[in-house]
């Protein structure tokens, strides 16, 4: 056993506000570092995360108006694949010729870039270990507090993915970038945007196996990435 | 289809493997309407306890069950169940809500709605409403025996979102004073509600 841990035995009395989530980043991050070896703070958050199940029943339940189940019923049917508007974005768009037969082109090319791109999702998909899921929780740093995210990594592969939620919109011209952090140097792991909602999910490659990773970062990047890290970073977590 | 059968694990299993199946285009969408009719109460109350108008409450209902439309597929059985997995979605995005407005509480009294947490027990309706109506009144009244200043603090953390600092900072108590209270009223809730 090396020296952090025999120092660090159990983090018993920070685990309830951990469930909260209610702890400063630097015990949040102190929790999130020690949990993945120790199964009896583990055991200990997962009976504090049983009070939250039930602290939502202390409200006096409460009945929204009739029509919000048929609103949410429209909203999905609205953007369920094949029920979409015949119109389309381009309906009533005349291009001249040349222009038509470029936009035309440029299509052609994306739908076989696509079809590569799925064909070597599904061969990656296709040996998909057996082996052990390794969750990284990402916290919200002050630059977005709200902002939360989970990387999953499979064991001994490259890839991995990240989900994101609550990410703030970002102004035209930039992106988020996430950082595969080790010795102090950090690497690409890809580029995304924030989604509805600030809801994005990347699918992550790297060249050495990403448990290999102590740290995994997100910040606020010019659009198309940079080298280094530049800008706010929004996100943090460690392996 | 009748949908009582599945439990809710099932349920969103349902939704996530049925929901781009252009030949089943009404099963995902009486799926999730099966999810709401299960839970869109219980995600409504989250709501508006935290945001406290009704009509942002709704949207932020509707956008939960289309969080869990979006993400059916990366629900995990493991990880939490359905309902804890939509309340703490709910929690956030309401959290969120009061982030984005700047909101802050103009004060903590009333954040667990502590008149009504001694209230009577009504056992009127459905077996299992009842059942629910029991659990719920218990912990109601659990939370009210809890002392008022650890009552306060855990309210303020869990309706509001806000850490150790910042409610000592918004009490004006000491930081070591707030987490502590925080922590003992964990414990007793998780003690007395093991204990059933």
């Amino acid at each position: 056993m090396n020296a952090s841990k025999m120092v660090e035995e159990h983090i018993f009395d920070l685990l309830p506000g951990y469930a909260l989530g209610c702890l400063d980043e630097d015990e949040r991050l102190r929790v999130a570092r020690h949990l993945p070896d120790c199964p009896e703070c583990r055991a200990e958050l997962a009976s504090y995360q049983a009070v939250m199940d039930h602290l939502v029943l202390a409200s006096p339940l409460q009945t929204p108006s009739a029509g919000v189940k048929q609103k949410l019923l429209r909203r999905v049917r609205e953007n369920m694949p094949g029920k979409r508007s015949r119109r389309g974005l381009f309906a009533g768009v005349r291009l001249p010729q040349p222009l038509a037969l470029a936009a035309l082109l440029l299509i052609a090319v994306l739908a076989v870039s696509n079809l590569l791109l799925w064909g070597q999702i599904n061969r990656m998909q296709e040996r998909l270990p057996a082996g052990d899921i390794r969750i990284v929780n990402l916290m919200g740093t002050e630059n977005a507090p709200q902002a939360r995210g989970y990387l999953m990594i499979f064991e001994q592969e490259t890839y991995g993915t990240l989900v994101v939620e609550n990410v703030p919109a970002l102004e035209a011209g930039y992106q988020y970038q996430l950082w595969l952090i080790r010795d102090g140097k950090r690497t690409s792991g890809g580029l995304f945007s924030a989604g509805e909602n600030g809801y994005s999910v990347l699918q992550v490659f790297s060249d050495l196996p990403l448990e290999s990773f102590p740290s995994f970062g997100v910040t606020v990047e010019p659009e198309g990435g940079s080298p280094g890290p530049t800008g706010q970073k929004i996100l943090g977590g460690d392996l | 289809m009748n949908f009582s059968s599945l439990d809710d694990a099932a349920l969103i299993h349902l939704i996530s493997t049925t929901r781009f199946d252009s030949g089943e285009q009404n099963l995902p969408e009486s799926a999730l309407g099966e999810l709401y009719d299960r839970y869109g109460r219980l995600i409504y109350t989250v709501a508006i306890h935290v945001v406290g108008d009704s009509e942002t409450a709704e949207e932020i209902t509707q956008d939960v069950f289309v969080r869990a439309w979006e993400g059916a597929h990366m629900y995990r059985p493991e990880m939490a169940k359905v309902s804890s997995w939509l309340v703490s979605i709910a929690r956030h995005r309401s959290i969120d809500e009061l982030r984005r407005r700047g909101a802050r509480p103009e004060n903590a009294q009333g954040i667990w709605f502590d008149d009504d947490l001694n209230g009577l027990l009504s056992t009127d309706g459905p077996e299992s409403e009842v059942e629910t109506a029991i659990q719920r009144h218990g912990v109601r009244r659990l939370v009210a025996s809890l002392p008022p200043d650890q009552r306060k603090v855990l309210g303020l953390a869990y309706f509001r979102g806000m850490s150790h600092s910042q409610i000592s900072e918004f009490l004006g108590e000491p930081l070591g004073t707030v987490k502590s209270r925080i922590r003992m009223a964990m414990q007793r809730l998780r003690d007395e509600l093991s204990e059933e």
